[in-house]
């Protein structure tokens, strides 16, 4: 018996091993890109392979990367680069490399950060292999957020550098019966920008432009707001915290999620849908801010309101 | 108020980068992800926001500066008239007076002003406010705070009926330069100039001012007031912000009344006591603040000022006789004086902080020294002094988001003579939220006021030659602090469909032991009680229309035999103001108030009943704002002031403001 068994162990590993690399190779290998394995890049990443997931499960074959520490493995038909960074890392490898290259969705970046780098690849983007879910959210929402939560205001104001895209907000402002305030401030221009916006506006929006909103900027340009009594819309948990009335943004899970379902739409339809904005979102409101500007908002029933603006808007 | 701060910190930080910067392969000039998820100092730190209004332990009036520089007045008197239970009146031209329920407070002694942080409240005389609220620029403030009642547990004994903060505009908000020119009747001639430079990391404002009129008619009392003032806001680092202040003014108003007859001793005199003069002030102070947020919840304040104060006042007062008499029986004369000197120091420290969701904690320590010299008033060149410590502490609790419990208390060790005591003004007070926007709030409070140095150390003496010297005051130094136990309901409610803010108080306030000028003594005697009812209204009807509505009824019931307690305050007290923008950049306001009659100034006033308008015209030369104004004061005639024969007539000034 003992002489049958070895022989018999051996034919079913090599078996099941068969059975294996035959399940392997249907799967679908996917890279996803980090420059690092933690913080929001592992929340975006958790949350995106965990929506994948639910849809088709066990399905993938997932591979992380972190920064520049390439798998020997040939290169695969998907990459998900989460980042500024890990897309230009994504760029560098397979786009200037000759050869097929990959369709690459990138995710929480911004708009900007996205647009500047695909400006070197636009056939990726018309062949629908290059795509992205962006942090910004759409001016339309941040201007609903704003009638919603200030319904008196009427001039928003707006401190400009050279990453803003203050057309679409323009436009927006139009469509949503608000007037812009816009000033330059980019380098040595904050201070008379402050001096030309506050007087006027009554509520200032904080755009992502590192040039204008950064940590050394954000202590003056909030404390010179709140002396004028205008109140601040950010566009992250961070500036509510450091005394913004309010925040609107989306978190790595919401965006990871969000990239999870563009995915799955890009398997079935074999190419990448357009760049999409953040579907879901999150408002935040500092609560001891908002008392001192006389306002009892409820962070919840303002982002149920704006949801079901846009839903009855569609 | 646990010394609370109400509409908006004082300014803040400007932080130096506290991230580094990310060695990030981002795109040139480009946003990356790292804007979205990277931390961000905290700026508006929980521990160094105000108190917003409907959880304030106490009523509050907050005047902000468009409105007061959108209105006919040229000092901060005039604009107190917006402040429900505020009688204003001037004592002459010079001398303008503003009384919280009047009844206890003829000049302004046992309220407190604060211009930022720095207490006016001169230790000269009697005590008073009123030159302190002269020594400040109109176009320099960014609004005035009234605290109305008793405010002892978070102020101290001065602030026994009420606080007045007036709080200037921040350097970096008053950049750049501005000048304006006035010129009207009554001898009308102001002018003002101001240059702010830096940014908001490091910003000054230097202002200059100079006031002059002739006052009221038929009175001697010119007058003219010149100030300068220099403001710092420094941020050195990240969590510290540095307000620097000093300034000086110097004053010179006439006094007096012409020559009248008399009768000495049965004879028919010609008296010229009260000799019409130039009288001088001047003062200067130097005022320091620190600030420094430990961390989101927690921060502390450290305050030091310097004050001097130097009162000039000496003429020779004559009595001549318009029958024969032997000399020297037929002339008297005396020299009358009552200059002198003060000063004041503060030291003070606040620490503040934010347990937890339902707790917050302020407390504080105060060392305040005051010396007085004056020859005249005491008898003696030597300086006298008292030192107050303080120690105050509130806590401000919520049971529940709907409730608002807010306790505390100053103690103070006083030392002054022979007398040294302490004392301890409690203060509970509860605010509770019928919704959101309208609020209920019940207070109990129980405050006391010192003496002054003059009241425990007076010893004035008159030299009438030939007739011998006399004995005006001589303080025995046994008069103890007042005290008054205050309660009172309050509403605030805020109807935003309609635009309006309502404001109802209704309180008790009964003095015990007032101090009283006794023969030639100052003694404690039973005082009175004050009842009444106060609210004010502030509707902005349409969006450039804005109605303000502020009325004050008041009982004194006397405490004991003396009608003419009961006189001291007016029976109702009240000012409507429309302030209204028009096309073509123009604005107008209209201001009404009456006072009832009342005892001030040794008579029966009737009632007082003034106007004022004004019509501003903005305009722009380029890159400069200017603002083109007329102003009128009673324009329909003339009303009372003060006493039954100061009249104030009718008066006009024009304005030319440049800022640029």
């Amino acid at each position: 018996m003992r002489r049958f068994f070895l022989p018999l162990l051996a034919v079913l590993c090599l078996c099941l091993m068969t059975y294996e690399s035959a399940r392997a190779e249907g799967k679908i290998a996917v890279w996803v890109v980090l420059p690092e394995n933690s913080g929001v890049y592992a929340a975006t990443a958790a949350a995106l392979r965990a929506e994948v997931e639910v849809r088709l499960p066990g399905r993938i074959a997932w591979q992380v990367v972190r920064g520049t520490d390439w798998p020997a493995a040939p290169a695969p038909k998907w990459v998900v680069a989460v980042g500024v960074a890990a897309l230009q890392d994504v760029e560098r490898k397979f786009f200037a490399a000759s050869g097929p290259a990959p369709a690459v969705l990138a995710t929480l970046l911004p708009r900007q950060g996205f647009e500047q780098l695909a400006a070197s690849t636009p056939a990726q983007m018309r062949e629908g292999r290059l795509s992205a879910v962006v942090l910004d959210q759409p001016p339309s929402r941040q201007l609903a957020l704003i009638r919603l939560a200030l319904p008196a205001a009427r001039q928003v104001g707006v401190l400009t550098g050279r990453a803003t895209p203050l057309p679409a907000l323009e436009q927006a402002a139009h469509e949503a019966g608000l007037y812009l305030t816009a000033a330059p401030a980019q380098d040595e221009m904050l201070f008379s920008a402050l001096r030309m916006v506050l007087p006027v506006a009554d509520v200032l929006l904080a755009l992502p432009d590192p040039e204008v909103f950064n940590s050394r900027s954000v202590p003056p340009i909030l404390t010179a707001a709140f002396r004028r009594k205008v109140p601040l819309l950010g566009f992250s948990p961070a500036y509510v915290k450091a005394g913004a009335l309010l925040a609107l943004y989306s978190t790595p899970s919401q965006i990871g999620r969000q990239s999870g379902a563009m995915l799955v739409a890009a398997f079935a339809g074999g190419r990448l849908p357009p760049v999409q904005p953040p579907r879901e979102f999150v408002v935040e409101i500092n609560i001891d801010v908002a008392r001192l500007f006389g306002l009892r908002l409820d962070a919840g029933q303002l982002s149920e309101s704006l949801a079901r603006q846009e839903n009855d808007a569609r | 108020m646990s010394r609370f701060r109400i509409g908006h910190p004082i300014a803040l930080l400007a932080a130096p980068v506290f991230l580094a910067v990310c060695a990030f392969p981002a795109p040139a000039h480009g946003v990356s992800e790292k804007d979205y998820f990277s931390d961000l100092p905290e700026v508006l730190s929980v521990s160094r926001l105000a108190q917003p209004l409907d959880e304030v332990p106490g009523a509050v009036t907050v005047i902000d500066g468009e409105t007061i520089r959108r209105l006919a007045v040229r000092d901060v008197a005039e604009v107190l008239r917006l402040v429900p239970g505020f009688s204003f009146t001037r004592r002459n031209g010079g001398n303008p007076l503003v009384q919280y329920h009047a009844a206890l407070d003829e000049y302004g002694s046992r309220m407190q002003v604060y211009v930022d942080g720095r207490s006016v409240y001169s230790p000269f005389y009697l005590g008073d406010t009123h030159r302190g609220l002269l020594g400040v620029v109109l176009e320099d403030i960014e609004r005035i705070e009234v605290l109305r009642g008793s405010n002892s547990a978070a102020f101290g004994g001065n602030a026994f009926l009420g606080v007045v903060n007036i709080i200037t505009r921040h350097s970096a908000d008053t950049l750049g330069g501005s000048v304006s020119v006035t010129r009207g009747d009554r001898g009308i001639g102001d002018q003002s100039a101001r240059l702010g430079w830096g940014d908001e990391t490091a910003s000054f404002r230097l202002s200059a001012a100079s006031q002059a009129d002739h006052g009221l008619k038929r009175v001697f009392d010119d007058s003219r007031t010149d100030q300068l003032h220099l403001r710092g806001d420094l941020h050195p680092a990240a969590n510290d912000e540095v307000l620097l202040e000093l300034g000086a003014m110097r004053q010179s108003f006439g006094e007096g009344r012409p020559p009248a007859p008399c009768l000495v001793g049965g004879f028919p005199f010609i008296c010229d006591t009260n000799k019409e003069r130039t009288n001088a002030f001047r003062s200067g102070y130097l005022h320091l603040q620190w600030t420094r947020m430990i961390s989101q919840d927690e921060s502390m304040r450290f305050s030091l000022s310097h004050d001097s104060e130097y009162f000039h006042d000496a003429f020779l007062a004559e009595r001549f006789a318009q029958v024969p008499l032997p000399p020297p029986l037929d002339y008297h004369h005396a020299l009358v004086d009552s200059g002198g000197k003060s000063q004041r120091q503060s030291l003070e420290f606040q620490h503040t902080r934010r347990w937890n969701e339902a707790w917050r904690t302020v407390w504080g320590v105060e060392a305040r020294r005051e010396a007085v010299v004056s020859p005249p008033l005491f008898a003696t060149s030597e300086s006298f002094s008292q030192q107050q410590l303080r120690l105050f502490g509130n806590v401000e609790w919520r049971p529940a988001q709907d409730w608002l419990i807010n306790a505390g208390g100053m103690a103070e060790r006083g030392r002054f003579g022979s007398f040294d005591g302490h004392w301890f003004a409690p203060r509970l007070a509860v605010n509770y939220h019928l919704t959101p926007q309208h609020t209920l709030r019940a207070a109990a409070t129980q405050s006391f006021h010192d003496p002054g140095l003059y009241e425990q150390r007076a010893d004035t003496r008159l030299n009438v030659v030939p007739l011998g010297m006399l004995q005006l005051v001589r303080a025995s130094g046994g008069v103890r602090p007042e005290s008054l136990i205050a309660q009172e309901l309050g509403y605030l409610g805020r109807f935003r469909e309609f635009a309006l803010t309502v404001d109802l108080r209704l309180y008790r306030e009964r003095l015990n032991q007032r101090i009283w000028r006794y023969g030639v003594d100052y003694v404690n005697l039973p005082g009175p009680t004050n009842r009444g009812f106060e609210y004010q209204f502030d509707w902005r009807p349409f969006a450039a229309t804005r109605l303000l509505f502020a009325q004050a009824h008041q009982r004194v019931i006397a405490g004991r035999d003396d009608n003419n307690e009961a006189l001291e305050a007016p029976r109702r007290v009240s000012s409507l103001t429309w302030l209204q923008k028009l096309p073509g950049n123009l604005d107008f306001s209209l201001m009404a108030s009456e006072t009832l009659p009342l005892r001030w100034g040794g008579g029966v006033l009737s009632a007082v009943r003034e106007l004022d308008a004004r019509l501003g015209w903005h305009f722009h030369l380029g890159a400069t704002h200017g603002e083109l104004a007329f102003a009128v004061q009673l324009p329909g005639g003339s009303g009372q002031q003060y006493q039954t024969d100061h009249v104030f007539d009718r008066r006009a000034w024009t304005t030319l403001r440049l800022d640029f």
